[in-house]
């Protein structure tokens, strides 16, 4: 826009009015400043959303991904048996009731063995391991009540049966007696070998049971759990008593990651109480987690601001459970405040002093002296002055962890141990000035004395939690954290401090 | 431990504008009222239609500062906020009183003058205030704030012709008012 003039007049103007300024009366300036508010909320484009653009976008793709998960790995839990087998658990005395649940039951013919291919057995068996796990199991808490009402009425409780068998080979062929498994059923007396999955089925449907054996690697073995029905009775109605159970020689363990919570298990031999783990399980887990932050770099040289290590976040997370290996990963906010100590500079108009200005003066003849009449008058000076003050400075971080480690399960309850990494990126912040209300006074600069936090960062997360199954498809768990920041928190020029931090990891973990 | 000492740049100055921060607000204000001041002076008759020109140019800055990309100083962007806010005021005028096209077209030579530098500031924006209105804006945009006669022409939808012409005019009236001053100036020093 600039020019060379091109006249003299232009010239002279051109030049005595580049800098040209004129200080405007306060009253502009009040006048403004009460048209501003619903001025700027026009043009403002940030208003509209919360959040940044940048989170939306994280969050987007992190649903777009744990959407795809979903989908890619829900079909293959639906394509286990084992979750159809484990409707057939509701306690009954009505035989017809019993026999209700046969398709279901049925369901566990989809363990075909395949006696030309040997060794597709064993994969087969992993992946089937389940449905022949629990053939039947029976409500507990239903079984309790009902049978105690059937004692009170002076009925016979429907003897429950417990049938043992055998999963297939092994790769070797021969029958693979680790990995025993259960059959439950109501009017079944074991008292011969049974070795087809056909036996077991119509033996859980109460239909007679043939002696065959067929190679098929299924063996029912009943040799070992020739329980007489009173004991079995005795086991079944008072299942809490663990007691009087192992007296029995029956194995009895509450099944919680199945369908129906507060079940019987009944078993002889050596069950495998891990086993109804060992399928792939995908879960959605919601996180909350206060933590505090040490090791920080000191923000401040006048004085320690309070309330500058704690920082909480909010989480979603997916979970993928194989055997007792746990995988998780997934995104969140971490909110983190602190008091930074900043300044501002300014130039107030302030009196330096005063002088006397002689208004008159007359001769006093009779003291032969000049006298003055004076007014004192201040003298005005801009001078520079600097406050100091806090402010509440807010930070937003998008957290992107990934972790894997061991999950153990005992009953109900689990412990596990992860460790993994963070990644942490600035989505928003506000670092607000020190109000400045001074009137008469001209904002020169401000100063901000504590470091700027990091707009991305690398952690080191290690925890150790414990989970509580309340049914099959929630649980919670409780996981105090460790997390290294593999870089500085805060940015420094001079010097680097590692921050650590503490924190104690909530989760709601809802599952497929 | 001065980690951030800085004068708050334009950026973020406008990032504290936008989000309603009083004190940014305040900063903004200050940091080029004054000299926005000196700009609407040249446009207007006195100080007082200065100092509204001031208020109406602030409030539309604030309004409009969402749109504001950083592609130049922020001084340019609320300068040319005033201005154009000066130009829709004198345009508004000139519907009630006068057209500017007038008939008579063509630049009268005037000669180069040598200047001296007795003029203080107040006695040359005192030249400039007297000037008639449509002069005073020509001149302005084309001698100081150095838009061109096309640029002029469109802004105040005249003829490029019609914006030479009053700018000659407007130089002519300067060049007499400075001698008006200079031989009045040299008849009290004589």
């Amino acid at each position: 826009m600039k020019k060379q003039h091109e006249h003299k007049i232009d010239e002279l103007f051109g030049r005595a009015f580049e800098d040209y300024k004129v200080e405007p009366s306060e009253q502009i300036w009040e006048n403004i400043r009460k048209q501003i508010p619903q001025a700027t909320n026009i043009v403002s484009p940030g208003k509209r959303f919360p959040f940044s653009k940048f989170t939306y976008f994280i969050f987007s793709a992190a649903l777009i991904a744990i959407i795809f998960s979903v989908v890619y790995f829900l079909p293959l839990l639906n394509s286990e048996p084992a979750k159809k087998i484990t409707q057939v658990n509701s306690y009954t005395d009505d035989h017809n009731q019993i026999n209700k649940p046969k398709n279901e039951i049925q369901s566990s013919e989809n363990i075909k063995i395949n006696n030309g291919n040997k060794n597709n057995l064993s994969k087969e068996n992993n992946l089937n391991q389940n449905s022949a796990n629990i053939n039947k199991v029976i409500d507990h808490t239903q079984n309790k009540s009902r049978l105690h009402r059937d004692r009170q009425q002076n009925k016979t409780p429907i003897k429950p049966v417990v049938v043992s068998k055998t999963l297939g080979n092994n790769i070797a062929g021969k029958p693979d007696k680790t990995e025993r498994n259960i059959a439950v059923s109501e009017n079944f007396t074991p008292k011969k070998n049974l070795n087809t999955e056909n036996n077991i089925s119509n033996a859980v449907n109460n239909e007679p049971v043939s002696n065959n054996s067929d190679n098929t690697g299924f063996t029912v073995k009943t040799d070992e759990i020739n329980i007489p029905d009173t004991k079995i009775n005795q086991a079944v109605t008072e299942p809490a008593d663990i007691s009087k159970i192992k007296a029995l020689n029956v194995k009895y363990i509450p099944i919680y990651d199945i369908q129906t919570i507060n079940t019987v298990y009944a078993s002889a031999g050596q069950p495998q109480n891990n086993l109804p783990h060992f399928r792939p399980r995908l879960y959605i887990g919601l996180h909350y987690t206060p933590e505090w932050i040490y090791n920080l770099p000191e923000i401040s040289p006048v004085a320690e601001p309070k309330k500058n290590n704690f920082s909480q976040s909010a989480q979603i997370s997916v979970n993928y459970d194989y055997k007792n290996i746990t995988i998780q990963s997934g995104t969140g906010l971490s909110f983190y405040n602190n008091d930074a100590l900043s300044s501002v500079n300014y130039l107030s108009r302030d009196s330096v002093g005063y002088y006397n200005d002689v208004s008159c003066f007359y001769y006093d003849s009779t003291q032969h002296t000049t006298v003055l009449i004076t007014t004192p008058v201040n003298v005005f000076d801009s001078i520079h002055h600097s406050s100091y003050g806090f402010t509440r400075n807010n930070y937003r971080y998008i957290q992107i962890p990934f972790m894997i480690g061991y999950r153990k399960y005992i009953n109900r309850f689990s412990i596990s141990v992860r460790g993994g990494a963070g990644l942490g990126i600035l989505s928003y912040k506000k670092e607000p000035v020190i109000p400045f209300n001074i009137s008469n006074a001209l904002l020169e600069s401000e100063e901000k004395y504590t470091p700027a936090l990091t707009k991305t960062y690398w952690q080191f997360l290690f925890s150790i939690g414990g989970g509580y199954q309340f049914n099959d498809n929630i649980f919670i768990a409780v996981e105090p954290t460790f997390k290294y920041y593999l870089s500085p928190f805060y940015e420094q020029k001079d010097t680097k401090k590692y921050s650590y931090s503490i924190g104690l990891k909530t989760g709601l973990y809802f599952r497929f | 431990m001065i980690t951030r000492g800085k004068m708050i740049n334009e950026k973020e100055l406008v990032k504290r504008c936008l989000k309603n921060e009083p004190v940014a607000q305040d900063l903004l204000y200050r940091r080029y009222a004054s000299k926005m001041l000196g700009v609407c002076l040249r446009y207007t008759k006195n100080r007082m239609e200065a100092e509204d020109i001031l208020q109406e140019g602030y409030i539309k800055v604030f309004k409009y500062l969402g749109t504001y990309k950083f592609d130049g100083s922020l001084e340019g962007w609320i300068r040319r906020i005033m201005v154009n806010t000066a130009i829709n005021l004198y345009k508004a005028s000139i519907k009630c009183v006068q057209s500017l096209d007038d008939t008579e077209h063509g630049e009268k030579e005037i000669p180069n003058v040598i200047m001296t530098d007795v003029l203080s500031m107040n006695e040359l924006l005192k030249i400039i205030q007297e000037l008639p209105e449509g002069y005073r804006v020509i001149f302005n945009l084309y001698a100081i704030e150095g838009y061109s006669h096309k640029e002029i022409s469109e802004m105040l939808n005249i003829s490029e012709s019609t914006s030479k012409s009053q700018l000659s005019r407007a130089r002519v009236a300067l060049q007499n008012k400075i001698n008006k001053l200079n031989s009045v100036l040299y008849e009290e020093t004589a």
